[in-house]
């Protein structure tokens, strides 16, 4: 008797996990464009209700943050840049990192063609844009570049402010996204030049999948991320067919008012770019990379961002990915 | 706090009551043709300094191009106005009604005010910008926190309004019916509630004239529909014609609600309006 | 005896506010990287003094720079528009849409007119407050017209007599609400104008701070927003009982 109770224990969740689908809400690491591709995708073409999900996907705002909606239980899955990850980790929060979209980071300084700066120590002596979070890796670029901060002029800069570098007022603005604004300033009749802080000794694997560590660890869950993953890599897998058809997708189906699709199209075939690697060859998109969040939490600590070096170690995992069976590309 | 506070808005360019007859629709014609030049010159210098380059369209374009930008993004704008509408004059109802009833009870009891006054006082100085994330965190994504936002910055001029008219019933009057044993509902009802209403409408306009601010700002912090947010995403993909084309909306829409709530005044309190000339 | 019940009576009310809001995060309810715990916010106070209080001074600057330039504007438009009647139908609406304007939106091109420092914060903040000052004090100048004024009108009173004798007292104490209302509101303002770009003031702390998670610092330059706007009404309150006296049994609620 006592086993057979045992037995039905087991038996009446699965039951009801085949029935009812698995809800998810999972926060986008931006508004549903095109580096949203995976999720959107999945949630509209029926990937996610064919592997037995209920997906809510919540597009990020301007004050919002990812991993605080993770933290607070609001979110099941963030996707978020692991600078903030790693912060929040900083703070004693307990978090997994389960895949990673891009292998090199989009983030970048933009700027103008006229300025003459194209490498980062052309920076001496400019006037450079600065967004509010973004000061300490500005600081931290100077000074692996052997500059100073007093070697530069900045002047603070909106989050969606392009204007001041099309006016004229700056050289440079950071952080851009390496797609999207250098496009959008050359479209306003001023020609950049992109520095990816990737190249600069400032990789990050931006837009990571993560989530809270006790969720990991409830039993189940790592299969359950894993069939989650799946549908990423499917998803993805047709991006990666065809990725200006991917960006006419998602401007089409205005999933958010405004997509431009020049600057869409163009996007995508820089984005293929940056999410592909030898690791991804070897193993599959949306691996993980160890070294990158290495050298990601070094500069988070020599940026004074953290109080000490987080160690990424235990925070990394690639059990989700290895059951999750991701196209090599 | 005194009251009477803000004037009757759209009042300054319509015609009084007292001048309802004929005559006075070609007097109310000619009063506004003043600003009817003004206006047509102001956008016609507005022009041409966007044609000769002095304003830069990458900063604000040209009346020409933001009306286009209006037609053309005429379905946006109706779509996330309409979601702004719903916030702004939802947390507005929301955030009055809280007031006129913490007024009630505040005149009602000395000991509840004491206690809760300042705390009213406090929830009003706190940055938005820093509560709107936690509200939404709280409250879940969607028109709730905002409507919460825009409710916490427009019930405190109604409160301290309300208490102020609440004491200005006349104390005379207030006397009689008690000596005519009214009740205390019939006091509040006949002398306590009319007193209020001037300075209770002088504080709702100043409430309309925030509102769509309020529900702007706490969609551009925390939301993925409505004006603040078509006017960060405008300005994400430089859209500059766009992202005027939603502020513009925004105004004309707070400027309407002020003249809704001029409207009701005029109804509410008819007796101000007769030949008072009041601004 | 009443004096102490009107100090004991909120304090005992915060006491709770900050015993739920201890409560509230130290059982996990709410997220500490959300929302801190009252301890640790105070704690940071200790850590973190000298940077709120420099960063309090900026947005001081701006909040009551704004306010007094509003308030000065906003009185003097009213002063202007109940004396001409060509103004009150020209200017007057185009005040009124200018309010309508969410000049927040606004502020990052008011950032590429004026330059990263204080002057943007300071027109937001006058754009914010000169609305309330209009309306009020333009009611209140001619809340005394029809008694007094007609008096003075036979006495041959020159207009400026008028406005000097009559008018301006009259509005005394509708000045004194919207600067109570403004004086509350001026913070919020200059916070929200930093917030959407500055390098030094509250509301840059609460950004850059919260970037990093850093919540306890940023919710003590909330708590510090707060105390300044509160301080600010009190002197607000304290001045109209200087200016004043003869309104003294108005103040009693505000």
């Amino acid at each position: 008797m006592k086993r057979f109770l045992a037995a039905l224990a087991v038996l009446i969740p699965l039951a009801a996990q085949a029935q009812t689908p698995r809800k998810l809400t999972v926060v986008l690491g931006y508004i549903p464009n095109v580096e949203m591709y995976g999720p959107e995708y999945a949630l509209h073409e029926g990937l996610f209700k064919a592997a037995g999900f209920d997906v809510t996907l919540v597009p990020t705002g301007q004050g919002i943050n990812q991993v605080q909606m993770v933290a607070a239980g609001v979110a099941d899955i963030g996707i978020a840049n692991p600078e903030s990850i790693l912060a929040a980790a900083g703070r004693g929060e307990k978090f997994k990192i389960i895949a990673s979209q891009f292998q090199t980071s989009p983030v970048a300084m933009t700027c103008r063609k006229d300025s003459g700066v194209t490498k980062a120590t052309d920076l001496k002596g400019k006037r450079i844009g600065v967004k509010v979070a973004a000061k300490p890796y500005l600081d931290l670029l100077l000074s692996k570049n052997g500059l100073k901060d007093t070697d530069v002029t900045t002047t603070t800069i909106g989050g969606t402010d392009i204007a001041v570098l099309i006016s004229g007022r700056i050289d440079c603005e950071v952080t851009t996204f390496a797609f999207n604004e250098p496009r959008l300033i050359e479209n306003a009749g001023v020609p950049v030049n992109v520095l990816p802080l990737g190249s600069f000794g400032l990789n990050a694997q931006t837009d990571s999948y993560f989530v809270k560590e006790s969720f990991f660890n409830t039993p189940g869950n790592v299969e359950m991320l894993a069939k989650f993953m799946h549908t990423q890599g499917e998803a993805w897998a047709n991006f990666f067919k065809d990725p200006k058809a991917a960006a006419a997708y998602m401007v089409n189906q205005k999933f958010v008012d405004g997509l431009d699709i020049d600057q869409q199209s163009y996007q995508a075939t820089q984005q293929a770019i940056f999410m592909k690697s030898k690791l991804t060859a070897e193993k599959g998109i949306l691996w993980i990379n160890p070294a990158t969040f290495k050298e990601t939490a070094e500069n988070l600590f020599a940026a004074h961002v953290t109080d000490k070096v987080v160690d990424p170690t235990d925070m990394l995992t690639t059990a989700v990915l290895e059951q999750s069976g991701l196209p090599k590309l | 706090m005194d009251a009477a506070g803000t004037a009757l808005l759209a009042d300054a360019a319509l015609p009084r009551w007292s001048e309802r007859a004929r005559p006075a629709v070609r007097g109310a014609l000619m009063a506004s043709a003043p600003l009817a030049i003004l206006v047509v010159a102001g956008l016609g210098v507005w022009e041409w300094l966007s044609d000769i380059g002095v304003i830069p369209r990458y900063i604000l374009p040209a009346p020409q191009a933001l009306l286009g930008a209006m037609v053309t993004t005429s379905e946006a704008l109706t779509r996330h106005g309409l979601v702004t509408i719903q916030e702004a004059v939802g947390g507005f109802l929301l955030g009055n009604a809280i007031a006129i009833a913490a007024s009630l009870l505040f005149a009602a009891s000395r000991a509840v005010r004491l206690c809760f006054y300042p705390l009213a006082l406090a929830s009003r100085a706190v940055p938005i910008v820093a509560i709107t994330p936690l509200l939404v965190i709280l409250l879940g994504r969607g028109m709730l926190p905002i409507i919460v936002v825009v409710a916490i910055s427009v019930y405190f001029p109604t409160l301290l309004n309300m208490l102020r008219g609440l004491r200005s019933a006349d104390v005379e009057y207030q006397e009689l019916l008690y000596s005519l044993n009214a009740s205390r509902w019939q006091r509040l009802r006949i002398v306590e509630l009319p007193a209020c209403l001037p300075y209770l409408f002088a504080a709702l306009k100043v409430g309309a004239s925030v509102a769509f601010i309020g529900a702007i700002v706490g969609e551009w912090i925390g939301a993925n529909s409505g004006l603040g947010y078509l006017i960060v995403i405008s300005a994400n993909y430089f859209r500059i014609p766009a992202m005027w084309a939603a502020i513009t909306v925004a105004a004309t829409l707070t400027l309407l609600l002020v003249a809704a709530v001029s409207t009701a005044e005029k109804f509410a309190t008819p007796w101000r309006h007769e030949g008072t000339g009041d601004l | 005896m009443n004096r102490t019940l009107a100090i004991a009576a909120p304090t005992l009310v915060f006491a709770i506010v900050i015993a739920l809001w201890q409560l509230a995060t130290q059982s996990g309810w709410v997220n500490q990287l959300v929302l801190p715990t009252p301890v640790g916010t105070i704690a940071a106070f200790a850590t973190n003094g000298p940077e709120l209080a420099s960063n309090a001074l900026v947005t001081s600057i701006e909040a009551v720079t704004g306010m007094v330039l509003g308030n000065v504007i906003g009185l003097a438009l009213a002063v202007v528009f109940v004396h001409s009647q060509l103004s009150r139908r020209t200017v007057l609406p185009l005040a009124m849409a200018a309010k309508a304007v969410p000049i927040v939106a606004v502020a990052p091109a008011l950032i590429i007119w004026l330059g990263n420092g204080m002057a943007p914060k300071i027109l937001v903040t006058i754009f914010l407050v000169f609305f309330p000052m209009l309306v009020n004090a333009m009611r209140g100048l001619r809340s005394a017209d029809s008694d007094m004024g007609e008096l003075l009108h036979s006495l041959s009173a020159t207009r400026w007599q008028t406005l000097w004798m009559v008018r301006l007292p009259a509005a005394m104490p509708y000045v004194f609400s919207a600067l109570k209302l403004s004086a509350c509101a001026c913070f919020v303002s200059a916070i929200v104008s930093e917030w959407v770009a500055a390098d030094q003031g509250l509301g840059y702390l609460i950004v850059f701070a919260g970037s990093q998670f850093r919540t306890e610092e940023v919710w003590a330059a909330v708590l510090v927003g707060t105390l300044l706007s509160m301080v600010m009404v009190g002197l607000v309150v304290g001045l109209e009982r200087v200016t004043t006296p003869w309104l003294a049994h108005q103040h009693q609620a505000a």
